[in-house]
C-alpha cells in the first residue's frame, strides 16, 4: 500500500481500490451495536481516567476535614461521596482507572511480545526445540503464580513497576501455547512452502508471512487479556500485594469499599460499576472482534 | 535412449540430475520415494514428468529444490549450471531458489499468502533477490504481469488474493516466478485446480515463455493429455523410478514400456492426443 502510493497514484487514478480481510472485518465489526456501543464506553472511560482529575476541584490524595464518610451530593462538589478520610471518590475513581488501565494495557503488551516470539520460534522450527521451550512453559504454568508474584514482591520490594512486570510474565504462558498452535497449522500451509521455494530466509518468513496472519487470533486474545490482567491486578491490591496509598486502584477502592459497605454503600458500588462497566465492553469488544475476524463462526 | 541423451548434452545443458535416490524415515521404517532417477533438462526445453500419484514425481523436483520434509533426505546430484544443488548447503541453494529456479505449486488459491496485496507479493520476491527498490520493482512487476496476459494488471497489485479467481492465482503465482528473470521452471501439477478452459490458457503462457523467453520448464502432471501440448521431452514415472523416457512424439506414439501402453490406453480412443 505504502509502495503503491509512494511511485504512482494508482488507486485514484483506476477508481478501484483492494478490500482486505482487515477492511471487511472492521465493516463486520461495526455492524455489530454491542461492540460499538462497548467501544464508545470503553474510550469515554479512557478519556474521562486520563483528563477527568484536571476538572476536579480536589486532588486525589487532597483530604475534606468537613465532609468524611459523605454520601453523593450535588451541593459541595463530592458527585460520588467521600471516603473516611474525606478523599473525593470521583477523583480517586478517575485516577485509580488511570491505572488499571495502563496496567491492563501495558502487561498485556508485555505478555503478547514474549509469547508471540516464543511461541512463533517454538512452533516454526518445531523438534526438540519446541519440545524444550514447551517444557518450560508447562514448569512455569505448574507453578502457582501467587506465590511466583508475592516472591517478586517480597524480593524487590512492592514497587509498582514489578506489578506490570510480574502480571506480563505470568500472563505470556496462554498466548505462548495459543501462538505456538496457530504457526504450527500455519507452517503447514501452502503459501509457506510456496515463500520457501522462491528463496527466503525463515526470519523473513516469520516476520511477513507467518506474524501477520496470526494477528486475527492474537488479537482477539488481546482484548480478553486486558479484562484478566485488570481483574489480576485488583486481585493482588485485595491482597495488599499492589498498589500502595496514597495512589489507588480499582482493586485498591473496592478492596476499601467492601469493608465500610454497611455504612458508606457508594464507597463499593461506583468504583465496582465502574470496573464492571468497563470489563464487559471489553469482553463485548472481543467477541465483536472474533466474529469479525472469522466469519465462520457465526 | 541413452544415445538421444548423449547427443542433447552437446547443447546448452541447464540442469542434469544423477542416480537421485529419496528417502523417508517413516515409523514404517526406511521407505525408498525415488528410486535412481537420471534426467537432464536442457536451454528452451519443456520436460514432460507423467505418473500417477505416489509415483515420486513432485518428490524427485522438492528434494533438487530442499523442499523435503524433515523426515525425508536424498543422495545423489543435481547440477544446475555447474552448481550441484544437493550437496550445497541451504544459503547457497537459496540464491538459486527463486532466481533462477521458480518454483509453481499445485493449489493456487493456498500457495498466496492472504494478507498481501498482490503487488507486494511480486515485488517482494525481486526486493529480496535483486536489491531493487520498491519503485523498480514495481516496474517489474508491470511487466511481468503482462507477460502471463493478466488484463488491467495496474488494479490488479492493490487487490488481494481472494478478490481473484483461481486461473488468476496460478498466472500470479507464474508471474512470482518470473519475477527474477529465471532460466528454470519447476511447474508441479499447475493445472491440476483449474477447469479445462483455463488450464488451456496457462498451458499457452507456459508455451509463450518457453518459445519466446527460452526458460526451460519442467512440467510434472498427471495429465498425459497437458504434457503432450506443451514438452519436448517426457519422463514416464512409475514407483519411484523412470520407467519410458524420449521425445514425446516417440513415447506417445511408439511406447516401449508395458506401464507407459496402459498409461496411454487409459485415454479415451476420441480424445486425438
Amino acid at each position: 500500500m505504502r509502495l503503491l502510493k509512494k511511485t504512482d497514484n494508482l488507486e485514484v487514478s483506476y477508481g478501484l481500490k483492494g478490500r482486505s480481510l482487515w477492511v471487511d472485518a472492521r465493516r463486520r465489526l461495526f455492524q455489530n451495536k454491542a461492540a460499538v456501543i462497548s467501544l464508545f464506553i470503553l474510550i469515554f472511560i479512557s478519556i474521562i481516567s486520563v483528563f477527568g482529575p484536571f476538572f476536579i476541584q480536589y486532588g486525589f490524595s487532597d483530604t475534606d476535614w468537613n465532609s468524611i464518610y459523605q454520601p453523593p451530593s450535588l451541593e459541595n462538589g463530592h458527585y460520588l461521596g467521600t471516603d473516611g478520610n474525606g478523599r473525593d471518590l470521583l477523583v480517586r475513581i478517575l485516577h485509580g482507572g488511570r491505572l488499571s488501565l495502563s496496567i491492563g494495557v501495558i502487561a498485556t503488551f508485555v505478555s503478547v511480545f514474549i509469547g508471540v516470539i516464543y511461541g512463533t520460534i517454538a512452533g516454526f522450527f518445531g523438534g526438540k526445540l519446541d519440545t524444550f521451550m514447551m517444557r518450560v512453559v508447562e514448569i512455569l504454568y505448574a507453578m502457582p503464580y501467587l506465590i511466583f508474584v508475592i516472591i517478586l514482591m517480597v524480593v524487590f520490594g512492592r514497587n509498582i513497576y514489578f506489578l506490570f512486570i510480574a502480571i506480563g510474565a505470568v500472563e505470556w504462558l496462554t498466548m505462548a501455547r495459543i501462538v505456538r498452535g496457530q504457526t504450527i497449522s500455519l507452517k503447514e500451509k501452502e503459501f509457506i512452502e510456496t515463500s520457501r521455494a522462491l528463496g527466503q530466509s525463515n526470519t523473513l518468513i516469520i516476520i511477513k508471512h507467518i506474524i501477520p496472519n496470526l494477528a486475527g487470533p492474537i488479537i482477539v486474545y488481546i482484548t480478553l487479556m486486558v479484562p484478566s490482567v485488570i481483574i489480576l491486578e485488583s486481585f493482588l491490591s485485595f491482597l495488599g500485594l499492589g498498589v500502595q496509598e496514597p495512589l489507588t486502584s480499582w482493586g485498591v477502592l473496592i478492596s476499601e469499599g467492601s469493608r465500610e459497605m454497611e455504612t458508606a454503600w457508594w464507597l463499593l458500588i461506583f468504583p465496582g460499576s465502574f470496573m464492571v462497566i468497563t470489563l464487559a465492553s471489553l469482553n463485548f469488544i472481543g467477541d465483536g472482534l472474533r466474529d469479525a475476524i472469522d466469519p465462520k463462526e457465526y | 535412449m541413452q544415445s538421444t541423451q548423449k547427443n542433447i548434452k552437446n547443447n546448452d545443458l541447464l540442469l542434469e540430475v544423477n542416480n537421485l535416490n529419496v528417502f523417508f524415515n517413516t515409523t514404517d521404517g526406511l521407505i525408498k520415494a525415488v528410486n535412481n532417477v537420471n534426467l537432464s533438462i536442457n536451454k528452451g526445453e519443456c520436460l514432460g514428468v507423467v505418473g500417477e500419484s505416489g509415483s515420486g514425481k513432485t518428490q524427485t523436483f522438492f528434494s533438487i529444490t530442499g523442499l523435503l520434509s524433515n523426515n525425508g533426505y536424498c543422495k545423489g546430484s543435481a547440477i544446475f549450471k555447474g552448481f550441484d544443488l544437493i550437496s550445497s548447503s541451504k544459503k547457497e541453494r537459496m540464491k538459486y531458489l527463486g532466481k533462477s529456479i521458480g518454483f509453481i505449486f499445485q493449489d493456487p488459491m493456498t500457495s498466496l499468502t492472504p494478507h498481501m496485496k498482490i503487488g507486494d507479493q511480486l515485488s517482494e520476491i525481486s526486493i529480496f533477490h535483486d536489491n531493487l527498490t520498491k519503485k523498480e520493482s514495481l516496474k517489474r512487476t508491470l511487466e511481468v504481469l503482462d507477460i502471463v496476459k493478466l488484463p488491467k494488471s495496474r488494479n490488479l497489485i492493490t487487490s488481494y488474493p481472494h478478490e481473484l479467481s483461481g486461473g488468476m492465482k496460478q498466472r500470479i503465482m507464474i508471474a512470482i516466478s518470473l519475477m527474477c528473470s529465471p532460466e528454470l521452471i519447476i511447474a508441479d501439477e499447475p493445472t491440476t485446480a483449474l477447469d479445462v478452459t483455463t488450464q488451456s490458457e496457462i498451458l499457452n503462457i507456459f508455451n509463450d515463455l518457453k518459445n519466446q523467453l527460452g526458460i526451460s520448464i519442467i512440467l510434472i502432471s498427471h495429465n498425459i493429455g497437458v504434457i503432450a501440448e506443451t514438452s519436448d521431452n517426457i519422463i514416464v514415472m512409475k514407483d519411484g523410478s523412470i520407467v519410458e523416457n524420449g521425445s514425446t512424439y516417440n513415447v506417445l506414439t511408439n511406447p516401449q514400456d508395458k506401464y507407459t501402453k496402459l498409461l496411454l490406453s487409459c485415454i479415451p480412443p476420441w480424445l486425438d492426443v
